[in-house]
């Protein structure tokens, strides 16, 4: 056979050349491994089902605030250091959902980060007093406020109402009335909440965990608060009464809020009366080293991206270990060339022409090659469903090279030219091929993730098949015609 | 031999019609028992799917029995061929640990890590389906947009979208019959179904419809059965390789179906849509 000019051919040229790009694209390369050994690896992103990972769909109550959960979202995972990681909108029947993908982290991390609205507050009880009148001062700052209790749960404050468990606003300040005795009366003050920090320390120097007894470590790291938070802490802590015991303390602790469970209750140092401070700290204990790590870095990433501005519901969730993943990548790459070599058998047996298998196999395995490439240029994630939508590919691309081997080398005397049978097989393929396009496309828009991969691939081999492969087969076919028939 | 059956078109068209029949009551009678066509799997239906991998259990019917005991007799419980990996699916919130627990009191040796989960909410999932419905309504129309262009005549175009349709009833009723439940992942492999069991009917259409210098009408059909058995056979090779090599059960359920469909495209388009095409040639003259 007329090898040289077969290989001359501008369809085949152009194969190699998509070849060799599809090739560049995946950027193969070894890479020397933990254990010492040379590890293959290439550009194609791996979805979740290879990988390992987790991924869950989050709804947001509030719609309109699907991009802020977004955002909010995805600076909490960075502020934790986790860079493999997806986040995208998506519209499933009109609501808009938030998909988030970490590849190598487990479920309940990702619940952890993702659970909390992060509403953080920092609150400090007062307890005032009331004389034989039901009468008391609270002060705040510069400033003085007559407290009368009115009824069994009513205080007055400047002759504002107060019910028991209600807040006003007093100074820029949150009071809630949170306790009551006989003789007192007890008004909680948020000094800043979430919005007020201005930095979050991460350095060794202010970011640190300590053992704190046997199996019990804490964490501690420094906050910056605005100017306006320092000075509503300022304003409040500079009345609270010293502790009589403890004079290096005062009496009332700070209470750390998170989503208004209360997480921590430290003691303020006295030497916090004498002016405005702007830096606090704020610590929490660990089961362990690692635990108390974890911690920290969680509520950090919490207080750095802010809070959500709307309740989430985790929808749902896929998590798939590390092995698992690699199970499959070994089980992918063995099912597509298995295929391969069983198609070619069966052609074999069909056709006992070598000059047609091996140009079958071979343009089943570009075929492959190409879809990885485009898969690894556009930077698509290829998951198990994607495996599948290969395979899919590999066997109606065989279909049509079958079809265009039957149709121009019958043996039998037939009228029609090659050209014209040519043509004729080539209609049979682009309606078949039209048609999966036609039944992948809407695939395309369905689900959240697996779907799409599968109709992606399939699309991807049809397209690829028609365009670029198909055409090449075809002149080898027409090659191998004109030999036989000189 | 071969062409003595072809002249009987109408026996042709009868028994396949009764095939089509027979799988069309399968899935009434399923309908009846369980409310619905398919049986809905976790992506349909919400609630929560846990995989747990390279197992090593003695006894699957106790361990079973153990899962049925402690989360529910509805909980759909798979094992792969040698029992290595098993699959827990229920619609009600299960957790990792109270699988784990279950496992460890059967004895079952497992990793950890080799657990995984999956829950789906109900809204969401009822969300997936009504997408599912319209995906394959849509896939349809547009897939019979293109057949007729290409042939541009109502009768054989309907012949091919009728032994689409007959593959996929035969291979959901087989879904029923084997346990396998619709996913999206199976639901793609319908669609994928679709695609080839089309592939074999536009090549005999075409072959019957446009090739008029290759032979006399039946010499066509002869020909173009020879080509198309080829090309079932190839597919139905790769997807039981597929089968055989796979241990995943996402892999598997894809395979099996693609394997019942095509088996039944074949008398679908060499009896259905051969006899439907001659009784047509017959009345328009065609040979």
């Amino acid at each position: 056979m007329k090898w040289k000019k077969l290989l001359l051919e501008p369809r085949i040229i152009f194969v190699a050349i998509i070849l060799f790009l599809a090739i560049v694209a995946m950027k193969p390369a070894f890479e020397r491994s933990e254990d010492g050994t040379y590890d293959f690896k290439t550009g194609i992103k791996k979805g979740l089902d290879l990988e390992g990972g987790v991924r869950a769909l989050i709804l947001p109550q509030d719609q309109q605030y699907a991009e802020q959960v977004s955002g909010v979202l995805n600076a909490r995972i960075s502020a934790f250091g986790l860079q493999e990681k997806v986040i995208r909108l998506v519209e499933i029947e009109g609501k808009k959902y938030v998909e988030v993908e970490l590849a190598g982290s487990s479920e309940e991390q990702l619940k952890h980060l993702i659970e909390k609205q992060g509403n953080f507050d920092a609150r400090i009880s007062q307890n005032i007093l009331l004389d034989a009148d039901d009468e008391g001062i609270l002060k705040i700052g510069e400033q003085q406020h007559a407290i009368k209790r009115t009824g069994d749960n009513k205080i007055e404050i400047n002759e504002n109402m107060l019910e028991f468990n209600h807040s006003t606003e007093i100074n820029n300040i949150k009071i809630s009335f949170v306790n009551k005795t006989s003789g007192s009366v007890s008004l909680s003050a948020i000094v800043f909440d979430g919005t007020g920090i201005k930095d979050i320390f991460r350095d060794a120097q202010n970011s640190r965990v300590y053992q704190a007894g046997a199996n019990q470590w804490q964490f501690v790291f420094t906050i910056l608060l605005s100017k306006d938070a320092a000075t509503n802490f300022h304003d409040v802590v500079r009345h609270i009464s010293l502790d009589s015991q403890n004079p290096q303390y005062l009496s009332s602790n700070i209470e750390l809020y998170l989503d208004g469970s209360l997480m921590d209750s430290l003691r303020i140092g006295s030497s916090l009366q004498s002016g405005i401070q702007t830096q606090v700290q704020i610590s929490g204990p660990g089961s362990s080293q690692e635990d108390a790590a974890t911690k920290m870095k969680e509520l950090q990433s919490i207080l750095e991206s802010g809070a959500l501005p709307t309740q989430i519901e985790i929808v749902q969730t896929t998590s798939v270990s590390p092995t698992l993943g690699k199970q499959f990548v070994k089980l992918s790459i063995i099912s597509i060339f298995a295929s391969i070599l069983v198609v070619s058998l069966i052609i074999f047996i069909r056709y006992r022409d070598p000059r047609i298998v091996i140009p079958i196999i071979l343009t089943s395995v570009m075929e492959v090659i190409l879809i990885f490439g485009m898969a690894s240029l556009i930077r698509w994630t290829i998951d198990l469903a994607s495996i599948a939508g290969i395979l899919a590919a590999i066997g109606t691309g065989v279909d049509n090279q079958i079809v265009i081997a039957d149709e121009t080398l019958q043996k039998k005397k037939v009228e029609a030219s090659l050209k014209e049978r040519m043509k004729s097989a080539f209609f049979i393929i682009f309606s078949s091929s039209a048609t999966v396009a036609a039944a992948m496309l809407p695939l395309m828009t369905i689900g959240a993730g697996a779907v799409r991969g599968f109709a992606f691939t399939t699309l991807m081999g049809v397209l690829i098949g028609v365009l670029i492969t198909r055409p090449a087969f075809a002149k080898v076919v027409e090659y191998i015609k004109q030999e036989d028939s000189e | 031999m071969f062409e003595r059956l072809l002249e009987n078109y109408k026996l042709g068209i009868l028994i396949s019609t009764i095939l089509l029949g027979i799988a069309v009551s399968a899935l009434f009678f399923h309908y009846n028992e369980t409310g619905e066509f398919v049986q809905k799997g976790l992506d349909f239906k919400g609630g929560t799917q846990i995989t747990v991998t390279n197992l090593e259990l003695s006894d699957a019917t106790a361990l079973e029995k153990a899962i049925k005991n402690s989360l529910g007799s509805e909980t759909i419980v798979k094992f792969s061929e040698n029992n290595k990996n098993i699959i827990i699916e229920s619609g009600d919130s299960i957790s990792k640990e109270g699988v784990e627990q279950i496992l460890n009191s059967q004895n079952v040796a497992f990793d950890q890590k080799n657990v995984n989960r999956v829950e789906l909410g109900a809204a969401l999932s009822s969300a997936f389906l009504n997408q599912a419905r319209k995906a394959i309504i849509i896939a349809f129309v547009a897939m019979a947009i293109v057949v007729f262009l290409t042939f541009r005549t109502i009768i054989p175009s309907f012949a091919v979208m009728l032994a689409g349709i007959s593959d996929i009833i035969v291979a959901m009723a087989g879904m029923n019959l084997l346990g396998i439940s619709l996913s999206l992942s199976t639901l793609a492999a319908l669609l994928i179904l679709i695609g080839y069991s089309i592939d074999t009917d536009i090549l005999l259409s075409t072959r019957v419809l446009k090739n008029k210098g290759s032979g006399n009408l039946n010499e066509r059909i002869i020909g173009s059965m020879k080509t198309g058995l080829t090309m079932t056979a190839a597919a139905i090779a790769a997807m039981t390789t597929l089968l055989l090599v796979s241990t995943s059960a996402v892999l598997d359920e894809i395979a099996l179906v693609i394997i019942m469909g095509l088996i039944a495209d074949m008398p679908f388009t060499w009896i259905q849509n051969v006899s439907i095409l001659k009784w047509y040639a017959k009345v328009k003259n065609i040979e």
